[in-house]
């Protein structure tokens, strides 16, 4: 707990750890946020291929990403 | 996966999953369902601490061979390290597409290792129900161990059709041999042949002593 008080003022030193983390964090961040609007694209009737354009990605990645079920 | 678990065994899990995250440890494994079932009591724990394994004394053997984590901090944290307000960014996203919506897509799962069993939902040790890894929601990961999966699955499969009990866990645990947890237990001096033998025959509640 202690570690963590300080952790707010580690982020955006040059420490290695904190940085990665938050790297990663955003990441996760960008694939929710993607999963959201490719969800509400589909249900508004646009295609793999309208989504993966506006995303630049292949049609094929998109789909395998975000198709539902398995 | 976790889905044919007494009550009981369901405790034992959660406490393991709360002391691997106290621990700052990333996934469950079978060491951490060893620390559980000494800390739920009952005639399995006993069975434990009369052998030398007390809750301290597992606790102590996982700090000395695993270590403990680093504490990462949550994702709002990090993010806020980097000049995200994600308070503000989920506030948006559940205004545009609601709230169900962000929990839905939250709720997929996302393993970080590609053979490792994401911890879903009903996983017991997630915090209140919340999903273990979402940056949006502003929780963290914690993983399931390979081995602890397969232990577990052995087990289902044995106590099926009745549930696991946390006798079931352990003579899983035993059967399998060769994780953390056995190894804990070996180096403690514990007769595991013969801890075997007193789970499947010690008069346990809830029956199917895993025989």
């Amino acid at each position: 707990m202690r570690q963590l008080a300080t952790l707010a003022e580690a982020v955006d030193s040059r420490e290695p750890e904190t940085g990665l983390a938050a790297v990663a964090a955003l990441r996760t961040l960008v694939d929710e946020l993607e999963a959201l609007h490719v969800a509400n694209a589909r249900s508004r009737g646009w295609t793999w291929q309208a989504i993966a354009e506006r995303l630049g990605v292949s049609r094929q990645s998109v789909h395998k990403k975000h198709r539902r079920g398995r | 996966m976790f889905d044919r678990l007494d009550p009981a065994a369901r405790d034992v899990l959660d406490r393991a999953a709360r002391q691997a995250r106290e621990l700052h440890h990333r996934h469950v494994g079978t060491e951490h369902v060893l620390l559980g079932l000494v800390l739920a009591g009952g005639p399995v724990a006993r069975l434990l601490t009369d052998r030398g394994c007390g809750p301290r004394d597992v606790h102590a053997e996982i700090v000395n061979r695993v270590g403990e984590g680093h504490p990462q901090g949550r994702p709002g944290e990090l993010l806020a390290g980097l000049g995200i307000d994600l308070a503000e960014v989920r506030r948006r996203a559940e205004a545009t597409f609601g709230a169900e919506a962000v929990a839905q897509v939250a709720l997929r799962p996302r393993p970080r290792h590609r053979h490792w069993p994401v911890v879903r939902r009903w996983w017991p040790g997630c915090d209140g129900g919340r999903p273990c890894a979402s940056a949006l929601l502003d929780t963290e990961w914690l993983g399931c161990a390979p081995r602890l999966k397969r232990v577990i699955d052995a087990a289902q499969l044995r106590a099926a059709p009745a549930q696991v009990s946390p006798a079931g866990l352990l003579a899983a645990i035993l059967d399998e041999g060769h994780g953390l947890a056995c190894r804990i237990l070996a180096d403690r001096g514990v007769d595991l042949p013969g801890l075997r033998a007193a789970v499947r025959s010690a008069p346990l509640p809830g029956g199917q002593a895993g025989a």
